[in-house]
């Protein structure tokens, strides 16, 4: 069964990969506003043309 | 958030102004203001067939439909802010000082300015939408970015193109006027601590990743499998559980820390105590090759404790309490200078400055008054809104707003030295602001908590120690293990926490957790009068004397129309009759107003002095009096009577069957009598108190042994807010709320404080189930592990089975009795 | 990449207002290639579900399988493969195309590179479409496709992360919304799912061998399979949910928060859960525990997710009633909350001895698939062609039959197949007062669900009517309106990052915050790194499963017959793997171990029994029944449903690839003596004279170079190894 170390390193490597985005997405204030952004994306804007 | 609405029909050019004219119920034929939704007058202003209540909504509508901005009517059910009609050319022209921008601004480049400002008027998706979209208002402003549940707008913008005043002139002209204040000088950006979601994020990653490793070992059948993988899994699980002891976990242990160089202990004692012990038996195992160790259990405490705390901190995240007097001073004022006026920070501002106080400014320093009338309304430092009338050479103190005229003064003392500074640094008054903190009830059980473990242990070492050696040490450290109370320290933050959700839903913000447990204990509430019993912004207009013709009703509406002062306001209000072209009308500031109309008497509104009347206060007349003369001769005059807040007697007849009741008034006793009706015998009512007089009176009902809660509003309450057990500062607009109390009650659900007391009950009772739920939970492990059977897997289903059963049971609780509470 | 396009007119604007700031970016987003994956969508929906509908009812009457070539088992693969790969994953690509660009404030990174993905895309599935009926499988469910095709989907998969990290890169809005973090892990999952799984040693151009034997190779394929569910049917689509339904709602989603905690959640929990698949194997006994806590454990996130959907579209209940992209969506919703919840259900042991390989896990899947998946993407699609178009939807009421065909459809596919399923499970189980097996012969509990299999079908219909309406409706909605190609926007450009205040930290994750596309590729390299070193020890160390000293490597002729039993696709429903039941053992013989399956590339667990399981079938017949059953199924068992196969008795065997195949075995670690390659066909020819004359002893003539000859060799060697040699059964029970 050693395909265990295997999958069990791959699934880990995965989620380190995802550990490292959390703290990345901590860090660059992602989530300091965990409201506005799902009323933000509600917007959708016609531009107004150039003058 | 109000219900987003329907959206126009897709696909169309951009929505014009989609508003149609909404008629109100009643009456039948007022229209509905197409900006902000108010009754408009009987002859509305319009634009394009739209009804405006007035000249700044319409302008607001028209520069939003210039700008093709009118999505924003599109989104939200009338989200337009009422455009008040005070709008001063300079009001912000500090904001161009270099001091003030230094301290305003976060970032600074030689092209572009970014700041955050607060706008307490946000309140809807369309405020959002149209905040965002500033830069189409002006092409100088690059950004702008809403964090709605903080209410602030950061904006970027192009120091070449646009100005900061202008910036804000820009958020004013839309109705978002930013509010700026001296606090927001001083603090720093705004910057969330981030630390814990790393915590959080770590504990939670090694816990799925240990509990995957761990697993195996409680399922496996076939020893001989186990041998190959166990020693590999045992090591990884050390290596991701190590981050979590050195980094998530670094709170507990610092918090155990600080609370024993201060010999005290506290509940983060016993949890330290107990991860330490978990986190060093299993090192122990692991290394040895005993077993697996307790890993699984170590990481997912520390993740569910993180929870817990998370959850703590995020209630309290949309209110910011820490507001002291300066946040209600003006950033800059206005100096004079022999070289003209100039804008400073009030910071500089020192004694001997003269300064100019206009129209809705506020006094910044005590000051005597050199030029001008002051028409002075200190409604917020005492509650009262009649303003106080200053002539030249008075002394005028400091937290005053001028009505009126632009007034010249001489700073005679410093900003920090102002009436309000010493009524807010009085030692009398902030003498118990730090002592009787609120002990909650797990850091007090923590500490028989400990003593309990620590006797358990020693007991399991000296019965085991004798008898078998291996199960004395199983047994010693499972029961330091399963001391760790976190499901003790779960319940608190889960259930107050829930609480907090429940009355911040109904408009009851609490400053911590802790002043529920201080609610629910009281036994004594101490109401202040003015402002809080009593509604500032409404008033009972009487008239005494002889009856008068219509026309003359007439004249005096009209002619108090055109007064700013307060009073006139309120008389204009409520005589509110059709409007007479006035032949002559004039303000005498600070005593009255006089004016003839064609076919009419010549009137003089105001003072008795002003009017020729014989007394200032008539007998048995009760609050402020306006008299009238008419013609040279005294007609009667108008009564002002403080109107009680509708809700009153049926929270008091409720509040009466199980507190005890006082009221403190800064006024006369002229209200006794209502009073006594209101609040019933046993009550007691004192007048003509002072601030320090009530903080007095609280002071000795503590030595009593009473746990009070005082309500009030105003900064005078301050103290005596502070002295209090708990104080609920009243008010009418949640933006303006009052410093240093422990909680803040919209003035309008002030009926519900009975249910809010019975609730905050409740909600002790529920931690206190909850603890005796993790009580429990602990009692049973121990019984494990004084025997020596709290295997791995017994606190593999114990640990999480408690603390997730804690966090579910506590919150429930708490529903459950909101729901009975109907909150 | 921005097309230089004329903006529409608009209105004229008023000549005393200031021009746009300058900061302010105006750009056009490509809704070309949104419309293009949406038509994709809808033709390989028709084409995907038309090939569901034809296996249903070649289930359910066997002479509907009239070419070799539409025999069930060769497209029961290309039903999941095209409705998985094709519908979904241009669905998929559909949803992120449209709201990525949206959520980024940004066209996508390279135009070329949407084209070359959308092109590349569809040319997989055309080979795919090809392939499969040829008979070009691995075997492996939801990975059949052979080397080639892999390695062309990895290179796609690559084009389309390019795509996504540079629009990412380039967007205009700081806040990473919900959705977007959605496509990311199902980006970076479903690249080291498929890279690792379809680890193999390819033999000739359409043929392979997988890297992993037996077990392990059923371990590893599990794990892929279900997180294929988990990363290619379900994240993505949740993102698409965090997006569409929100837009279609027009209102927030509920907890903005709650989104945020549901996703970090399922991503830390939904990896582990693969081994559920394989309860009762002969994975080892912990293993499949582990997958049973993860599964259970992930009902939280699951339903945490549906409840957020759900709760959105409160205070807007009104509108469900008439508006049919909600009603697609709460339909979805809904069925993503059931199979959620089903599925660790199912993972539990108990309810596994009996659902496995039965129609329930069908219905449970096709829940999952008609119900999340495609209303989903329905909805959608009605939601996207009037704005694509500019012009609203062609009919409301079509969309609304549409929605109660899909919705009747999915009853009457689901609820027969439950039935069906209970009623095999239990039958199979039946013992009866003597404790033999009330129903020995499988045929019995096979023709007692049969009319379950037209109502199946009948399902199967009725949904796929409704998409036919749809495509109509679309159809005309398109041509009512012009296509909107580059759609006009503007948004200010995201400051530098030295000029954000933002970004100014003092610490080492400064330098990954600044460098996101970096951050992914140094990511993807690490675990291409960490994979490789990981994979090491597996190729050098000898494995530990327990191997069985009777067990030997398939002769060549069997080698061969196996290779037809993968191509003719037999593992779609026979089992090889007995469990450790009282019932099974009574029907089948001896319960399976690990150690018979070391030289199984692949392993043929399969994963449904409609016809019995044949890992104990070797010696249970004479080789004539073989020979009578496969040229006419009925002619041995009266009634079966199984297809018959008469172009094996025509084909001649093909040996000339077999040196070959042996080489790459010998390479995989399979113990042939050195040169045994060479010597190969040889033996594979004695082999198959010998077979052909046991069946001459039967009275039946064939040619030894006929391709059943080899089949049957195959079959009648299944599961003999151990058989023989019964002692050796007792020593190797511990495993």
């Amino acid at each position: 069964m050693t395909i265990i170390f295997l999958l069990i390193g791959l699934s880990l490597l995965v989620a380190l990969v995802f550990l490292a985005a959390f703290l990345w997405a901590v860090r660059s204030g992602q989530y300091d506003d965990a409201y506005t952004p799902s009323v933000r994306m509600l917007f959708e804007d016609e531009p107004i043309p150039p003058t | 958030m109000a219900p987003a609405q329907r959206r126009p029909e897709l696909c169309g050019p951009t929505p014009l102004c989609l508003p149609v004219p909404v008629l109100l119920e009643s009456p039948a034929t007022d229209l509905a203001c197409a900006h902000c939704g108010d009754v408009c007058p009987a002859e509305p202003l319009r634009l394009a067939e739209l009804p405006f209540c007035c000249a700044g909504c319409r302008t607001v509508y028209e520069l939003l439909d210039d700008n093709q901005l009118c999505t924003y009517y599109a989104l939200g059910e009338r989200p337009g802010l009422k455009i008040k009609a005070v709008e001063l050319p300079g009001r912000f022209d500090y904001l161009a000082s270099e001091a003030v921008q230094a301290q305003l601004l976060s970032f600074r480049s030689a092209e572009r300015g970014r700041l955050t400002l607060h706008v307490p008027q946000m309140h809807c998706t369309s405020c959002i939408w149209l905040l965002e979209h500033l830069p189409r208002l002006h092409a100088g402003v690059v950004e702008a970015r809403v964090q709605f549940l903080r209410k602030e707008i950061t904006i970027t913008y192009l120091l070449a193109d646009i100005s900061l005043p202008e910036v804000v002139q820009l958020l004013a002209s839309v109705g978002y006027e930013p509010q700026i204040t001296l606090a927001e000088l001083g603090a720093q950006p705004h910057r969330a601590s981030h630390t814990l979601y790393y915590q959080l994020g770590l504990a939670a990653f090694a816990f799925g990743n240990v509990m995957l490793l761990a697993l195996p070992k409680y399922f496996s059948f076939v020893e001989d499998l186990q041998v190959g993988f166990g020693r590999f899994f045992g090591y990884l699980s050390l290596a991701l559980a190590l981050p979590v002891l050195l980094y998530s976990a670094r709170g507990f242990f610092r918090s155990a820390g600080q609370g024993l160089r201060q010999r005290h202990i506290n509940l983060d004692f016993p949890i330290s105590l107990g991860l330490a012990s978990l986190f060093s038996v299993s090192t122990f195992e692991v290394l040895s090759g005993r077993g697996p160790g307790y890993l699984d259990s170590f990481t997912g405490l520390v993740f569910f404790m993180l929870i817990g705390k998370w959850v703590q901190q995020r209630t309290y995240d949309a209110l910011r309490f820490d507001r002291n007097y300066t946040a209600y001073f003006p950033v800059a004022v206005t100096r004079l200078t022999p070289a003209g006026e100039q804008s400073i920070s009030v910071q500089e501002l020192a004694v001997g400055h003269r300064i100019r106080v206009r129209h809705q400014e506020v006094i910044p320093a005590d000051a005597v008054l050199l030029r001008g009338t002051g028409q002075i309304d200190y409604s917020f430092v005492s509650g009262e809104s009649t303003p106080v009338t200053r002539a030249a050479g008075d002394l005028v103190y400091a937290g005053g707003r001028q009505l009126g005229e632009a007034l010249e003064l001489e700073v005679v003392r410093g900003v920090s030295q102002g009436y309000l500074t010493q009524l807010w640094n009085n030692p009398a008054f902030t003498k118990d602001a730090v002592g009787p903190t609120l002990e909650t009830y797990a850091n007090r059980a923590g500490r028989y908590f400990v003593a309990l473990t620590l006797l358990l242990a020693a007991g399991t070492l000296a019965y085991w120690g004798p008898r078998d050696q291996a199960t004395m040490w199983r047994a010693f450290t499972s029961v330091l293990v399963i001391a760790c109370p976190c499901a003790l320290s779960l319940a608190t933050p889960f259930a107050l926490g829930a609480a907090l959700r429940v009355l911040g839903r109904h408009k009851l913000y609490l400053k911590n957790a802790a002043v529920i447990e201080t609610l629910g204990r009281a036994d004594t509430l101490v109401f202040d009068k003015t402002g809080t019993l009593t509604d500032p912004t409404q008033s009972a207009v009487q008239y005494h004397g002889r009856p008068l013709l219509s026309i003359e009703k007439q004249l005096i509406a009209t002619a108090a129309a055109q007064s700013t002062h307060p009073l006139s306001q309120r008389l204009a209000r409520e005589l509110a009759t059709e409007a007479l072209p006035l032949a002559t009308c004039q303000e005498y500031p600070g005593q009255g107003l006089s004016a003839t109309a064609a076919g009419g008497p010549a009137l003089r509104l105001g003072s008795a002095a002003f009017v020729g009347a014989s007394a200032s206060r008539p007998e048995g007349a009760p609050g402020t009096c306006v008299h009238v003369a008419l013609d040279g001769e005294t007609a009667g005059y108008f009564t002002f009577r403080n109107v009680y807040r509708p809700a009153l007697p049926a929270v008091l007849a409720a509040l009466g069957k199980r507190y005890r009741l006082a009221v403190l008034s800064g006024d006369t006793d002229a209200e006794g009598p209502r009073l006594r009706a209101l609040l019933g015998p046993a009550a007691e009512l004192r007048f003509g108190q002072s601030p320090a007089d009530k903080l007095a009176y609280i002071a000795a009902e503590r030595a009593l042994g009473h746990t009070v809660v005082m309500i009030g509003d105003g900064l005078n309450d301050a103290g005596a807010l502070r002295a209090a057990n708990a104080g609920i500062a009243l008010t009418d607009t949640l933006t303006n709320f009052s410093p240093a109390c422990d909680a803040i009650l919209e003035a309008g659900e002030l009926g519900r404080l009975a249910t809010f007391l019975g609730f905050s009950r409740a909600c002790l009772r529920a931690v206190l189930a909850t603890f005796v739920l993790s009580l429990c939970y602990n009692a049973v492990g121990l019984t494990l592990a004084v025997q020596g059977h709290f295997t791995p897997i017994a606190s593999a289903i114990l640990m999480p089975l408690s603390s997730l059963s804690v966090m579910v049971m506590a919150t429930i609780l708490v529903r459950w009795a909101a729901r009975r509470y109907q909150l | 990449m921005q097309a230089e396009l004329e903006l529409p007119a608009t209105r004229p604007r008023p000549t005393a207002l200031p021009p746009p700031a300058r900061g302010v970016e105006s750009f056009f987003y490509d809704n070309k290639i949104v419309r293009d994956f949406g038509v994709a969508t809808v033709i390989w929906g028709i084409i995907g579900m038309l090939v569901g509908v034809i296996v249903a009812f070649e289930l359910a009457r066997p002479e509907l399988n009239v070419t070799r070539y539409t025999s069930f088992g060769r497209i029961r693969p290309l039903h999941t493969n095209a409705v998985i790969f094709a519908f979904v994953g241009n669905g998929i690509f559909t949803g992120v195309y449209y709201s990525l660009q949206r959520l980024c404030k940004a066209r996508m990174f390279s135009d070329v590179l949407s084209k070359i993905h959308f092109w590349g895309w569809q040319l997989i599935i055309v080979s795919a479409v090809i392939s499969l009926p040829l008979g070009y499988t691995t075997s492996k469910e939801y990975a059949e496709l052979e080397w080639p095709i892999d390695i062309a989907i990895t290179v796609i998969w690559v084009v389309f992360g390019w795509n996504m990290f540079g629009t990412i890169a380039r967007r205009r809005e700081r806040h990473l919304y919900v959705a977007i973090w959605f496509y990311i892990a199902t980006f970076i999952t479903v690249a080291v799912l498929h890279i690792v799984n379809s680890m193999a040693l390819p033999v000739s151009f359409m043929k392979s061998y997988s890297m992993y034997a037996g077990v392990q190779d059923a371990l590893v394929q599990w794990w892929y399979g279900h997180n294929a569910v988990a990363f290619f049917l379900t994240t993505p689509y949740l993102g698409m949910m965090y997006y569409f339904l929100p837009k279609a709602a027009e209102r927030p989603v509920y907890s903005y928060r709650l989104s945020i905690i549901h996703f970090w959640a399922l991503i830390f929990i939904y990896i582990w859960a693969g081994p559920h698949h394989l309860l009762y194997t002969a994975l080892p006994d912990w293993a499949q525990s582990l997958g049973v806590a993860f599964s259970i454990m992930l009902i939280a996130p699951s339903w945490g997710g549906m409840i957020n959907g759900l709760l959105t579209l409160r205070g807007a209940w009104d509108r469900v009633r008439t508006e049919p992209v909600l009603k697609f969506f709460v339909v979805a919703i809904t069925a993503y909350g059931m199979a959620t919840f089903e599925g660790p259900m199912l993972a539990l042991k108990n309810v596994n001895a009996i659902a496995h390989f039965t129609d329930w896990i069908v219905a449970h899947v096709h829940v999952g698939a008609l119900g999340w998946n495609g209303f989903l993407t329905f909805g959608m699609l009605y939601w996207l062609w009037p704005r694509l178009y500019r012009t609203p939807l062609f009919s409301k009421k079509l969309a609304n039959t549409h929605f109660w065909l899909g919705t009747l459809g999915i009853l009457f596919y689901a609820l027969p197949l439950y039935w069906a399923g209970f009623t095999q499970g239990l039958m199979w189980k039946q013992f009866n007062a003597e404790g033999m097996l009330q129903y020995p012969n499988f045929l019995e509990t096979v023709l007692q669900i049969v009319p379950m299999y037209y109502l199946r079908g009948m399902g199967g219909v009725l949904y796929l009517s409704g998409v036919f309406l749809m495509m109509y409706n679309l159809y005309q909605t398109a041509k009512a309106g012009t296509l909107l190609a580059n759609e006009p926007a503007q948004a200010p450009a995201l400051l530098p990052e030295a000029q954000d205040p933002h970004a100014q930290g003092g610490h080492w994750h400064r330098w990954i915050e600044r460098r996101p596309v970096q951050l992914s590729i140094g990511a993807t390299v690490a675990i291409a790194i960490g994979g490789a070193v990981e994979m090491v020890p597996t190729f050098l160390v000898k494995s530990n499963v327990p191997t069985i000293a009777a067990v030997h490597p398939y002769r060549p002729l069997e080698l061969q017959g196996r290779d037809l039993y993968i191509k003719e696709g037999c593992s779609n429903c026979h089992t090889q793997m007995v469990r450790p039941f009282r019932s099974e053992t009574e029907r089948y013989g001896e319960y399976s171990k690990a150690g018979e399956f070391v030289y199984d590339r692949p392993f043929l667990w399969g994963s449904k029994r409609t016809g019995p399981d044949l890992h104990r079938v070797g010696a249970k017949y004479p080789n004539s029944w073989h020979y009578n059953h496969m040229m006419d199924p009925t002619s041995m068992s009266p009634g079966s449903i199984m297809p018959a196969y008469p172009w094996l008795f025509d084909n001649q065997l093909d040996n000339s690839t077999l040196p070959a195949k042996i080489r790459v075995l010998q390479k995989l670690g399979t113990p042939y003596p050195a040169g045994f390659d060479r010597r190969a066909v040889a033996d594979a020819e004695t082999q198959a004279r010998s077979v052909a004359a046991a069946l001459k002893t039967e009275d039946i003539d064939v040619k030894s170079d006929r391709e059943i000859v080899a089949l049957i060799a195959y079959l009648q060697r299944l599961g003999t190894d151990i058989k023989v040699k019964p002692a050796q059964v007792a020593a190797t029970a511990a495993q």
